[in-house]
């Protein structure tokens, strides 16, 4: 990346300009202006090595969706955020969704260097990056449903994210409780496993007898299920004591695995017949130690970054590689 | 809490039709002590004042002293239990109940009175605390580890952005468990639980801080090392004051003094006082704590599985 970069900034702010004029004086970088209104229309002349960047502070969070949607789905086109207002919470997401460069509010006031341009631009070449199997991504046989659940349909065949999760020690909480009076105490449970999964987009599709079978959609990009149940181990102590109504310590496996399936509603699922529902009920019934939490190696992909060093190897099952969390004592 | 003309008239019409004025005034001398109706309403001494001059009378001087809540909490004791061994029907509960519910507030039972309904209104007294009145609480004290070094080595902007973070953190553990935040100075606060189990409540939130925050330090703090806390958990007696930043108290002294002398980063201390009332689950996440002096202190901390 010697030569020009050109650069075209998506902006009704001066002062956003304003950061970007320095560039065209050193005459390494073209940059031109064009309002955000015309992100639609501007997009399709845009040539296919230049570089984006759409200033964000006027819109709203469904209008940035919007325009971030419009960015990455243009074949390759490198984009950018600018957030003069600090108003993006999860910069990190945008990389994730293909985005090369995140300018804050502070970085836009020290002004925009070359360099970082140059970086940019070599942070996500024009070309589409090969997918690596060890950082997430589609694989064969992926059936992407999405970031949540709008396009699903019933009958239709996706890839999800699958959580197993159930109570442990049964047979001893029957002892404790009485079959009568299980129930009381699943409860609760059950009630935090769709309160836990719920915000990661995580929709409980089958009630097993002591626990769930739970769908997260899947895009190829983000498997915030991973997030969701690091949490839930996390907080099992606290759930234990404040919700549970067990008055004991409440023991429960979790494990996570990417697969297809044909979609049914809840209830509907009898007929099902899929590999991915058998492995995730496998690993969860047959592999799962109480108490724990596992996951693929391909799930693992999607862990965050800052969060990998909690999950160690576990070994090979269905010969698939297996990580297991870390417990927080 | 504001008192509107359809509740009173509706207490009134509950004290009328459900007791003699001798009650309705042995009820108000629970809370007014030396209440005196003749003196109030001007009737002379010997001659009885009619049931519903005294109701009005009564209620009119309940709605001054701003303690409507705490009379209509013991109208439903009353209702529901009884009082001095005897039951009474009181007529009209429904609505009074209906009444104060719009207003924000709910009966708690265990406390027998009426508290505000954190998921309309939340303020520093639940609703029913009364200035200068002694109660026990729970507090808990937080603060920010270094947070002189912090300040000089990042821009105000970072640091505001932080530490409001950290605060946003602060309030939904402790709103969660009806705690409320009396006070927050950029670096740190306290808070005071009152109601419920209010030992396990600060305590819980002690240690849902220290998860969160652990998540978040990982994941989105802005600072190049984790953001680090201290907190510690005391519970006693302590004057209420609705300006609470001017409330002195021992308990509340003591709360700060464990958190800033004995409680190491990323930890909560818990006093001997909050241990024993703990649940035993949660006595058994502590560890003893070496104090070097004969205070009795426990703490927890975020440990890994190595």
């Amino acid at each position: 990346m010697g030569g020009v970069v050109e650069i075209i900034v998506f902006s009704d702010s001066k002062s956003v300009r304003d950061a970007f004029t320095g560039l065209t004086l050193k005459g390494k970088c073209g940059v031109s202006f064009m309002k955000t209104g015309d992100l639609r229309k501007g997009v399709a002349l845009i040539p296919p090595d230049a570089l984006v960047y759409i200033d964000v502070s006027q819109m709203d969070g469904a209008a940035v969706k919007k325009a971030l949607r419009l960015l990455s789905g243009n074949n390759g086109l490198r984009y950018a955020v600018v957030d003069p207002k600090n108003s993006i919470r999860d910069a990190g997401a945008l990389f994730h969704g293909g985005a090369c460069d995140y300018v804050c509010r502070e970085t836009l006031r020290e002004g925009i260097s070359e360099k970082r341009i140059r970086c940019a631009a070599e942070f996500r070449k024009t070309e589409e990056p090969p997918v690596e199997p060890e950082s997430g991504g589609m694989r064969p046989g992926h059936r992407p449903s999405g970031r949540d659940w709008k396009e699903i349909r019933t009958g239709q065949e996706y890839t999800f994210c699958f959580m197993f999760i159930e109570l442990d020690n049964l047979k001893e909480s029957k002892k404790t409780f009485g079959d009568a009076n299980l129930s009381n105490p699943i409860e609760p449970f059950l009630r935090h496993v769709e309160r836990s999964v719920t915000p990661a987009g995580g929709r409980v599709w089958m009630w097993t007898e002591y626990g769930a079978i739970v769908l997260f959609p899947f895009d190829g990009q983000r498997c915030d299920a991973a997030l969701a149940c690091f949490k839930m181990m996390l907080a099992r102590k606290v759930f234990s004591i404040e919700e549970s109504g067990f008055n004991a310590w409440v023991s429960y496996r979790i494990a996570l695995h990417i697969g297809n399936t044909i979609y049914r509603s809840m209830g509907e699922t009898g007929t099902i017949v899929s590999d991915s529902l058998n492995s995730i009920f496998h690993l969860g019934q047959k592999f799962a130690r109480p108490g724990h939490f596992y996951l693929t190696d391909e799930v693992f992909g999607f862990v965050p970054a800052p969060l990998r060093d909690f999950f160690v190897p576990a070994g090979k099952f269905e010969g698939r590689d297996i990580l297991r969390m870390r417990l927080p004592l | 809490m504001r008192i509107n003309v359809r509740l009173r008239d509706l207490l009134v019409q509950a004290l009328v039709e459900s007791m003699s004025v001798d009650m309705m005034v042995m009820l108000a001398q629970r809370f007014i002590p030396y209440y005196n109706l003749q003196e109030r309403t001007g009737f002379p001494e010997n001659m009885s004042v009619p049931k519903r001059d005294a109701a009005r009378q009564i209620v009119n001087d309940i709605r001054d002293s701003r303690l409507v809540l705490q009379f209509a909490g013991l109208l439903v004791v009353m209702h529901t239990e009884g009082l001095m061994g005897r039951k009474y029907v009181i007529s009209h509960m429904r609505e009074i109940l209906a009444e104060i519910h719009g207003a924000g507030f709910i009966f708690n039972r265990e406390f027998g009175t009426f508290v505000e309904d954190s998921r309309i209104r939340r303020t520093r007294n639940w609703g029913t605390l009364v200035e200068g009145q002694e109660y026990v609480f729970s507090f808990m004290s937080l603060d920010i580890v270094g947070n002189t070094g912090l300040v000089r080595e990042y821009p105000e902007e970072t640091i505001r952005a932080t530490y409001g973070d950290l605060r946003g953190i602060v309030q939904r553990s402790i709103e969660k468990r009806e705690g409320r935040l009396w006070n927050w100075e950029g670096d740190g606060g306290l808070v005071a639980f009152y109601f419920a189990k209010k030992f396990n409540a600060a305590l819980l939130s002690a240690i849902d801080i220290l998860h969160d925050l652990f998540l978040y330090n990982r994941l989105e703090c802005r600072f190049k090392s984790p953001l680090g806390v201290r907190l510690a958990v005391h519970g006693g007696p302590c004057e209420f004051r609705h300006n609470t930043e001017d409330i002195l108290s021992d308990t509340i002294n003591r709360t700060l003094e464990i958190e800033a002398v004995h409680t190491g980063p990323n930890t909560v201390t818990v006093s001997n006082v909050v241990y024993l009332a703990l649940d035993p689950l949660l006595q058994e996440m502590l560890a003893p704590v070496e104090t070097g002096d004969r205070s009795i202190l426990h703490a927890y901390e975020l440990r890994w599985e190595e």
